[in-house]
Formats: C-alpha cells, sequence, structure tokens
C-alpha cells in the first residue's frame, strides 16, 4: 500500500488541493488511524500504536499525566486524590477519589476494582506489561477508598505504575470477569468517552460520558475509523470526512499539509530513538575496534536531513532524550568520515574491509534509513548486506539472534531503567530463557542498571544510570542514529483544549475539554 | 441437474484439502509469530511459551493439522488468534462486501465491456475501433490504486459526489450503500471491461466473417440485428467463460480497491490477517476463498446452458 502514497502524495500536491469545505459533524469527532482493525482494546494488552490512543479515552489511572505532557515529575491525581509514602518508597497508600462511576452502570470505583486491575496488569496470562510490575509484592484494599501496594524493594517511578498507561488503567472488575475475552471488543473503564459499537475493520464509535468526574465532556463521541491507505487518509481529511488524521511521517506529507488550507500538522513526542544495535559477540563485532569504524562511518547528521528536521532530532544517548535519568554528555561516534573508519578497519586486521548481515524490515520508512547506512557505510569498505523482509519474520529472526546490526525503533515508559534493562541488560539478551531485546548482547553496565533500580536517592540514581550510559556508549554497543517524532494532522477547527506536545498514548489524548469549533 | 449441482462439491473437497494443507503450512512456515503481536514486543520467552500452550502452537504441526481438519469437519473454523473472535462470523461479516464489489465490478465490466467490443468490431479498423482500442489499453495498463486515488480525488474531493470513506451504510440505507459502491465498482469493473470489450471484439471479428452470417446478410436480413441477435449470441460463450475466470480474479482484486476506498472486505480480512500472522483466520480465509471460486465455476457452467443450447447436463 505504501506505493500508493508514493504516487498519490505528488499528485495530490502537485495538483494543489484545497478543499476548505465545512466537517460533517458537528460534536463528534472523526479520526483516522493506519491500521486495518482494532486489534485490542483492553488497555493491559494494548501494545499496538493504532489501539494505544483508546486507553487514553476510556481509562484513568490513579494518577495521570497532564494531557499534552510526556512529563514523568508533573503527574497528577487522577483517580487517587492524594498519596503518601513511607521514607524508602516501599510502601505507598493511595486515597481515591469519591464517587466516580465506571461506563454503563457498572456502578462506582472501589479499592476493590484497583487491587483487581493492578493485579491484572501483573499477572502474564491477562497483560503484556506483566513484567513491569514484577517488583509488587501485594495491593490490599484497606478500605473501600484506599489502596495500600507494597514493594518487595524500592523501584525509579511507582506512580509511573499507576498512571493512566499501559498495566496503570483501572478497569471495572464486574465487567472484566463478566465480559471475558469480550473485554477486549466491549472494555470498561471511566473516561470521558465511553465505547459505544465496533465495527469489524471500519471503526470503534465513543460517545461522552456524562457522568465524567471532570465535568461532561464538550464532544459529543469519538469515531475512530481504521483507514490503513496513507492517501486515502489524506483525502478524507480534505474531503472534510476526517477531522484528525494520523500522519505520513515524513517531511514530504508535513510540508504537504502545512501547505493546505485548513489544516494543522501537531507534532508531537514520545521520540522514538532510531538505533543500530551491534552484536558484540558476533565476529567481526567483537571487536571493539571494528565497532568503532562502522561507528565512525555512520553519518548521524545526514539522517536529520533525510527524514527532516520537523520529524527528526539529534539523539544523545542510548535511551530516549527525556527519560527520568538521560544523559548526554558522553561523545557518541557517528560523524561520517569514512577515511578514519577505514583506518581503524585496517589496523585491526581488516584492511580489505568487512562485510555485516542485517536482517531489515520491510516497513518503508525503516528501510530507507537503513539504506543510507548502507551507502554511508559501503564508503568506508562496510558491507552491509540487507536482508529485507516483511514486518514480522523481522521481528522473528532478529530474536533469534540472526542479524549482526539490528536497526530498532523504540521508545519507553519514560524512566531510564526500563530502556536500558531491556536493551542493555544481561539478562536481555536474546536467545536465553529470560531475553527481552537485548540484540547487542551488551553487559557491561549490568551492576549500575541493577543499583539504579532500587536506589532511593535521586542524585545517587541519577549518576548511576549516567554511568551505565556512558559505558554502553563507549563500548559501542548501539549507535544512536536519531529521534522520531510523531505527526498527526488536524482540521483547524479541532481544539484539543491543552497544550499538545507529547501524547503518551502515542497520539492526541481526547479530554472532557476537546471541542470543534 | 444434480449431476450438474453435485459435480463442483465433488470436485470442492479434494480442491479445498489441498488449497487447505497449502495454507496450513505455509502460514506456519514462515518466520513471525503471533504471540509477538498479542503480547507486545518486549513480551518474554515465558510469556510467548505460555501463549503457545494455551493456543496449541506448541503441538506438533501434524498434530495442529488434524485438530484443524477434524475441527473443520464439525464445520467449525476455530477463534481468531489475535481477537479472539470466531473466524467463520469475521468471515461472514464481511463477506456480502466483498461479493457485493466483485459483482458490481462484473456488471460494470460485461455492461460497459461488450457494447464496446460490438462497436470497435463493427467500426473493424475504423476510427470507433481506434478509439475503443485505445481505451481498452489505458484500462488495462492503468494500476488500479492509481486510477482508485484519481477517482477519488476528483468525483469525492473536487466534486464531492461521492464519500472519500465508502465503509459499510447499512442495508437499511440503500442510496448511502449505493453511493459507497458506485466509485469502487467502477475502479474495479474499468480493467474488466477492458478485457470485455478486447474478448467480444476479437470473437465478434471472427464471428462476422463467418459464412451464416454472410448467408443472412445476403437474405437481406438487417445489419444491426446480424449483429445483435445472430453474431452476439456466439461471442456470449468467451464473454460468459472469461467472466467466470475473470470473477475469481477480481475477487483477489478487490483487495487494493477494499484498501484504497476503505471498504470492509475480505481482501482486507487476509492483509490484516497476514501482517498479524493469524494462523486461524487465514485459514478460515482460504476455505471462503476456495468456496467461492468454485462455486463462482459452478455458475459459469450453469450459465453455458442458457447461452449455448448445445451444452447438455
Amino acid at each position: 500500500m505504501n506505493r500508493t502514497g508514493i504516487y498519490v502524495l505528488p499528485l495530490v500536491a502537485a495538483l494543489g488541493v484545497s478543499t476548505a469545505m465545512p466537517a460533517f459533524a458537528q460534536g463528534v469527532l472523526k479520526y483516522g488511524m493506519a491500521s486495518q482493525d482494532l486489534g485490542t482494546m483492553d488497555p493491559h494488552r494494548a501494545t499496538s500504536t493504532p489501539d494505544k490512543p483508546i486507553s487514553g479515552w476510556v481509562f484513568n489511572g490513579l494518577v495521570r499525566f497532564k494531557p499534552g505532557s510526556d512529563d514523568i515529575g508533573s503527574l497528577e491525581p487522577d483517580l487517587a486524590e492524594s498519596w503518601e509514602s513511607n521514607d524508602d518508597g516501599t510502601e505507598w497508600t493511595f486515597k481515591l477519589r469519591a464517587g466516580v462511576t465506571f461506563h454503563h452502570g457498572y456502578g462506582e470505583v472501589t479499592a476493590e476494582d484497583v487491587v483487581f486491575s493492578l493485579n491484572r496488569s501483573a499477572d502474564p496470562d491477562t497483560s503484556a506489561f506483566s513484567s513491569d510490575y514484577a517488583a509488587i509484592d501485594k495491593i490490599e484494599a484497606i478500605d473501600p477508598l484506599t489502596v495500600k501496594i507494597t514493594l518487595k524493594q524500592p523501584i525509579p517511578s511507582l506512580l509511573g505504575l499507576v498512571a493512566n498507561y499501559h498495566g496503570g488503567n483501572i478497569v471495572s472488575k464486574k465487567a472484566a470477569e463478566e465480559r471475558g475475552a469480550d473485554f477486549a471488543t466491549q472494555p470498561v473503564g471511566t473516561g470521558p468517552f465511553m465505547v459505544e459499537n465496533y465495527v469489524p475493520q471500519e471503526r470503534v464509535t465513543f460517545v461522552a460520558n456524562p457522568d465524567y468526574f471532570r465535568g461532561t465532556p464538550k464532544l459529543d463521541g469519538i469515531e475512530y475509523r481504521y483507514i490503513p491507505s496513507d492517501s486515502a487518509r489524506d483525502l478524507a481529511l480534505r474531503a472534510g470526512e476526517l477531522d484528525v488524521s494520523y500522519g505520513r511521517q515524513d517531511q514530504e506529507w508535513i510540508d504537504s499539509v502545512g501547505r493546505t488550507d485548513g489544516l494543522t500538522v501537531d507534532i508531537m513526542r514520545p521520540a522514538e530513538l532510531q538505533q543500530f544495535h551491534l552484536n558484540t559477540k558476533s565476529a567481526p563485532l567483537d571487536n571493539i575496534e571494528v565497532r568503532r569504524a562502522v561507528a565512525t562511518a555512520l553519518n548521524r547528521p545526514e539522517y536529520i536531513q533525510f527524514i527532516g528536521e520537523s520529524l527528526a532530532q539529534p539523539a544523545g544517548s542510548v535511551i530516549p532524550a527525556g527519560n527520568l535519568g538521560w544523559d548526554g554528555s558522553t561523545p557518541i561516534y557517528g560523524e561520517g568520515d569514512a577515511e578514519a573508519a577505514r583506518k581503524m578497519l585496517a589496523d585491526a586486521g581488516f584492511a580489505d574491509g568487512i562485510s555485516l548481515k542485517m536482517v531489515q524490515t520491510s516497513l518503508p520508512n525503516m528501510l530507507s534509513v537503513a539504506q543510507v547506512a548502507q551507502a554511508q557505510l559501503a564508503l568506508a569498505g562496510i558491507d552491509l548486506q540487507l536482508e529485507v523482509v516483511d514486518h514480522q519474520t523481522f521481528h522473528a529472526e532478529i530474536r533469534e539472534d540472526r542479524s549482526q546490526v539490528v536497526y530498532y525503533s523504540a521508545a519507553r515508559f519514560p524512566v531510564a531503567d526500563v530502556f536500558l534493562t531491556q536493551f542493555f541488560h544481561s539478562a536481555s539478551i536474546v536467545g536465553t530463557p529470560t531475553a527481552s531485546i537485548n540484540f547487542s548482547h551488551c553487559d557491561v553496565a549490568d551492576d549500575e542498571i541493577v543499583r539504579a533500580r532500587s536506589e532511593t536517592d535521586p542524585e545517587v540514581q541519577r549518576q548511576l544510570w549516567t554511568s551505565a550510559q556512558k559505558k554502553i556508549i563507549e563500548h559501542i554497543c548501539a549507535v544512536p542514529l536519531y529521534e522520531q517524532l510523531i505527526a498527526y494532522a488536524r482540521r483547524d477547527n479541532v481544539e484539543w483544549g491543552y497544550d499538545l506536545q507529547a501524547g503518551m498514548h502515542l497520539g492526541p489524548i481526547v479530554t472532557e475539554l476537546t471541542e470543534l469549533r | 441437474m444434480l449431476r450438474f449441482a453435485g459435480q463442483p462439491l465433488l470436485t470442492l473437497i479434494p480442491t479445498l484439502l489441498a488449497v487447505l494443507t497449502l495454507a496450513f503450512v505455509l502460514v506456519r512456515i514462515v518466520p513471525g509469530d503471533p504471540a509477538l503481536i498479542i503480547l507486545g514486543d518486549q513480551a518474554t520467552p515465558e510469556a510467548i511459551a505460555r501463549f503457545h500452550e494455551r493456543t496449541g502452537l506448541d503441538q506438533p504441526i501434524w498434530h495442529q493439522y488434524f485438530a484443524f481438519l477434524s475441527q473443520l469437519a464439525q464445520g467449525d473454523l476455530g477463534v481468531s488468534m489475535i481477537s479472539n473472535r470466531p473466524v467463520l462470523s469475521a468471515v461472514l461479516e464481511v463477506l456480502p462486501y466483498t461479493l457485493e464489489l466483485s459483482l458490481a465490478g462484473v456488471f460494470v465490466g460485461v455492461v460497459l465491456g461488450v457494447p464496446l467490443g460490438v462497436v470497435a468490431a463493427r467500426s473493424n479498423g475504423g476510427p470507433l475501433d481506434w478509439i475503443v482500442r485505445i481505451f481498452t489499453l489505458g484500462g488495462l495498463s492503468f494500476p488500479a490504486f492509481v486510477s482508485a486515488v484519481l477517482m477519488l480525488l476528483v468525483f469525492s474531493v473536487w466534486l464531492g459526489w461521492f464519500p472519500v470513506i465508502s465503509s459499510g451504510k447499512p442495508i437499511t440505507d440503500p442510496w448511502g450503500r449505493f453511493m459507497s459502491l458506485a466509485l469502487p465498482a467502477l475502479n474495479l469493473g474499468l480493467v474488466m471491461m477492458a478485457y470485455v470489450a478486447r474478448v467480444t471484439r476479437g470473437g465478434m471479428m471472427n464471428v462476422l466473417r463467418s459464412d451464416y452470417i454472410r448467408t443472412a446478410r445476403a437474405k437481406g436480413v438487417p445489419a444491426r440485428r446480424i449483429v445483435w441477435k445472430h453474431a452476439l449470441r456466439n461471442v456470449l460463450l468467451a464473454v460468459v467463460t472469461f467472466t467466470g475466470l475473470y470473477f475469481s480474479v477480481l475477487i483477489g482484486n478487490s483487495v487494493l480497491t477494499e484498501i484504497v476506498f476503505n471498504r470492509p472486505g475480505l481482501g482486507k480480512l487476509v492483509i490484516g490477517a497476514l501482517e498479524r500472522r493469524d494462523y486461524t483466520l487465514l485459514q478460515g480465509l482460504v476455505v471462503a476463498y476456495a468456496v467461492l471460486v468454485v462455486l463462482v465455476n459452478a455458475l459459469t457452467d450453469l450459465c453455458y446452458r442458457f447461452v449455448d443450447p448445445r451444452v447438455k447436463t
């Protein structure tokens, strides 16, 4: 389908389409998403970009990210009114807001629902995020409006685990038990919008929750349309059949939409870090001088030019900027010095150059970046052999250690521990029983990562994370290329009702204040 | 008549079995894992193993195969690995959309293609013939997804006659349903129209040269009657054969049209199932396609009887 986009974009741009027709709907926000269909609306299972925004409309956490923000330091009360913890941060008590009700008549939110929800998030059979909750010892309902969480050891951000994100979303116990697998299409939460109807391959419709505890939403509802073709979404937006649309993530599209009357592009965090992971146990990459040569031959500024400055920003570390604990003080290779790289290779005994195997997804945006890298490395006598496969095959192959260089694009919960653990702790090395996504087989910062996890002094914790990043960069386990933001387009009459800088749900959150003017 | 209906059914079973076996094996030897879709890219091997256990993917492949066949024999296509919904209802939900689109495409193809072919044959080398030949060549060489986007741009965005998102309108809204079907059907039918026009033209040229036409002319039968009654009837056999064959192709071609016009349908379901490695849904879709193709072939045979009295049961 992406070929369609290639043909259409210049066409649309060249014809200078500008149809400032009024939107059909008065009070229903029509939101177009690049997907064939719904995956799941169960917030504890929603891991894909198209599924995540829904969680933000239907559910609440005990605390929440301010709408439009991804700052873990400014979490604010959501279903919990207040909270306190003991000195070492192992016992947390939350007081719930009274009188908050679940959608569709499922009654008031009680401590029981919170206990049920968090236990559900911690259970690998019901949650995709269970490993995030490994440090929780027990969750108890002290009284109907008080919940106590006891941890086995302190963790970097307990509040993050109970925020309106992933496993922190609170579901109705009664509804989840009653509906079982159907909860994925008939979820029950407390958020500003409730699910009314799901039509496979077409749309999910939401209606405003009149009893929402922050006030009745200004919108009557949301129509979430599944439109996989980039060009069809563009045309629908221009024809006024959509109010908001997931963008094509490239500069050409941004410029084209930006030039159109009546349309605005929203660019938001979280930034996905685009990174090359180098397998440090696979010859010739097991030689650090060879890795240094690869890193030196890569030209990082060129990626920003290639992707476009609206969407791409420089990467300063091996974890995404904005993560709690991020440190950009260690210099990273990647100046694109082919001569120096050749010399490094020759000094390491590879005067004739080297060849590296890279299993690469056929997703067009990622493939083109890999091709840029291929061209850059070729200048230094490094033959990057791309084996292009479809996206699921890619995910399977890289987990079986079949790729010497893995290009991975990721954003995670914004605390350094998550990214560092998944990508750079030895327990996460692919192919091991505890494997996650450590493709580089990096194990140089285990000590710092583990100690930082339960360190209660924020300053010491920060130093440990800084030291971990420094070691990983200096050991050249990975070369961060750039960071990519997310682009959406909307009609000018859409007012989000807050300052949109970021969306933890990978899309603009629609709140009770969002309106169509 | 019984033989007529029974024969396709008899061929259906071995065909289906072969296609199913192939599909069953192919989707499983392609790398990829539905567990990663359900559990996310951060899933631990432990969680993946538990998923495999729950869905039976940890069993040997022959075991899974026979389990699937015995389930199928009871008319049960199982549940989708990703959405947990019954496969049969997922297929049946969108089947009407694909059928409707394909039939409308065939209608456009035949209704426009046959007269064009006749006109071209009558003109034989004249200006009308050239126009039709150039027009049909355009229809054949224009990629369907480009024509789809052009149509949307002109008729939906500029003129505003049709919706851009042609997704399912309820049957209770026939006008809306028709409007959302018109452009996709036209797009799908244009290529077929080009083929049909060429088949008709070629057939006509041959028939018009034959002896009985010359006799009819000599007897003074009006030219129009010769063409539309005597000649066309003989050409129609070729058109029906072609339409039958092409209908199956059309069902496959509808994928792109469904995606650009954003209509629900089997094609969209297949793409989604492939992307997500939804093995059970894919298997169900293969069954659906195989049944459809066999049914279409049976219908084509049936049509012969009406067009050509020589075909006897």
